[in-house]
């Protein structure tokens, strides 16, 4: 259980920010980039519809749909692991942190089929300027859902070796805000690589 | 060609010819120096928020640094086997006769200075041995995460016959800039507090010894792998692994002296946490 001083440290700290502040600084560099990359694929694609169009197309919708709900509910259990943490309530916690990684992995499995449909398709991000961009977005993406799988695995860890602190749990609240990014990214790259007319 | 004779085959070490008909493919140069640099931009109105509004200098002062820091990443190129395309953004400056594009300085702001500052942060909030192992190892990850992309897409190139190449990024520069990351924060964690007035622009100097430093300790053998010419296949890729066995020791060498549970007492640090 968390201690009565940690709770009410945790507490006023989340008064101020949720999380630590680097985090804040890692996200907001990262949603500069993607913002850029977004800009220059609606640049490309201002310029090229056609090819966008036709390559576009050949996307699973319904993999990317699924894959959209996996990770949107992933969210809602980190959510809920979050407030269980702050209530120090660790199976709770752990079990939905749980619920998260399995949504999370079924995400990255999704997406690895999704990867060799297209390889067995002859399609590789030097097959047109589309795919290059789904390449490069998803693949970034996906290695961001990895290093959260990792954080969630750890916490799971780390809560049931050593209870839930007031350090581990900042450190926590850190991954959950990184979490509902690798989230926010998705619900960005979704539409604009699957579903825009 | 047997097994055998494949581990004996002498490898050419030489100072390769640099690839220089490389050409990054246009959309390719454009991204990847969006996803080099923009994190290290983003970083400055942080930094500058930092200084006037809490008096806190020293992500500033790190940030310097890590522009500072840049001017070696020529030597490493040239040491290191890597080839930047000239059609990159750039160049930033030249240096060993290579075009060091724009992407870099602002890249080691992020990748070197502030993951280093991130390291110290968590040295000064306490960590175990075993903590400061996981550090190393997420930073060392970032290090994959930065350049597997570039690499993959051919924004640039380690040409010959590197060990252990994944997507073309050979993964020794992974725990060799992981390590040198770590030695960052762990020299600005062991210095910060004795550094007050003028004395504080010695900050900026902070990236570059302990980036130099932790190279110097640690890439002898993975560059000797690179430039030895006539070694045997097998001893380029022990060679290899012989500078991740230095990392290792380097950065349990670190956490001897920064960890909670170190062996090794630094009395004189200021305000140690």
């Amino acid at each position: 259980m968390l201690a009565n001083s940690s709770i009410d440290n945790a507490a006023s700290q989340a008064k101020t920010m949720f999380g630590e502040e680097l985090i804040w600084l890692f996200i907001f560099g990262d949603l500069c980039t993607f913002t850029l990359f977004f800009f220059i694929f609606g640049h490309a694609r201002t310029n090229n519809s056609v090819l966008y169009h036709a390559s576009q197309a050949k996307l699973n919708v319904h993999f990317g749909s699924i894959n959209t709900l996996l990770l949107l509910s992933s969210s809602w259990f980190v959510v809920r692991a979050a407030s269980a943490a702050r209530k120090g309530l660790i199976q709770k916690c752990t079990r939905a942190l749980a619920g998260a990684f399995i949504l999370g992995a079924g995400f990255a499995v999704f997406k690895i089929i999704e990867y060799i449909d297209k390889a067995n398709a002859g399609i590789s991000f030097s097959t047109n300027d589309f795919f290059l961009f789904y390449y490069l977005l998803t693949g970034l993406h996906f290695i961001h859902l990895l290093t959260g799988l990792s954080l969630i695995a750890y916490f799971i860890y780390n809560f049931r070796a050593n209870g839930i602190t007031r350090q581990n749990h900042a450190t926590f609240e850190s991954g959950a805000i990184f979490w509902h990014m690798v989230d926010l990214l998705w619900i960005v790259i979704f539409p604009l690589l699957y579903l825009l007319p | 060609m047997s097994f055998l004779e494949k581990l004996l085959e002498p490898v050419q070490g030489v100072m390769l010819p640099v690839p220089a008909d490389l050409a990054a493919p246009e959309l390719v140069a454009l991204l990847f120096t969006v996803w080099a640099a923009a994190f290290g931009i983003a970083v400055f109105p942080w930094a500058i928020y930092r200084w006037l509004k809490k008096k806190d200098d020293i992500p500033l002062w790190m940030c310097v640094g890590g522009l500072l820091c840049s001017i070696i990443e020529p030597m490493l190129d040239h040491i290191g086997h890597l080839w930047y395309p000239t059609n990159l953004p750039g160049p930033a400056f030249t240096g060993f006769e290579l075009n060091i594009p724009w992407l870099i300085p602002p890249c080691y702001v992020f990748f070197i200075s502030m993951t280093g500052y991130w390291a110290y942060t968590r040295m000064k909030d306490g960590l175990d041995i075993k903590g400061l192992f996981l550090v190393w190892l997420l930073i060392s990850m970032t290090d994959l995460i930065l350049e597997m992309p570039g690499t993959a897409m051919g924004a640039y190139t380690y040409y010959g016959d590197a060990s252990f190449k994944i997507f073309g990024f050979p993964i020794a520069w992974g725990w060799l800039n992981g390590t040198s990351m770590l030695a960052v924060g762990a020299l600005l964690w062991l210095v910060e507090p004795h550094l007050r007035g003028k004395k504080r622009a010695y900050l900026a100097l902070v990236s570059v010894s302990a980036m130099g430093a932790s190279y110097g300790v640690t890439a002898w053998p993975y560059f000797m792998s690179l430039n030895w010419d006539g070694l045997p296949w097998i001893s380029t890729r022990l060679l290899t692994v012989a500078s991740l066995v230095l990392c290792l020791i380097l950065v349990r060498f670190i956490a001897a002296a920064v960890a909670k549970n170190g062996n090794v007492s630094i009395k004189n640090r200021v305000g140690a946490g």
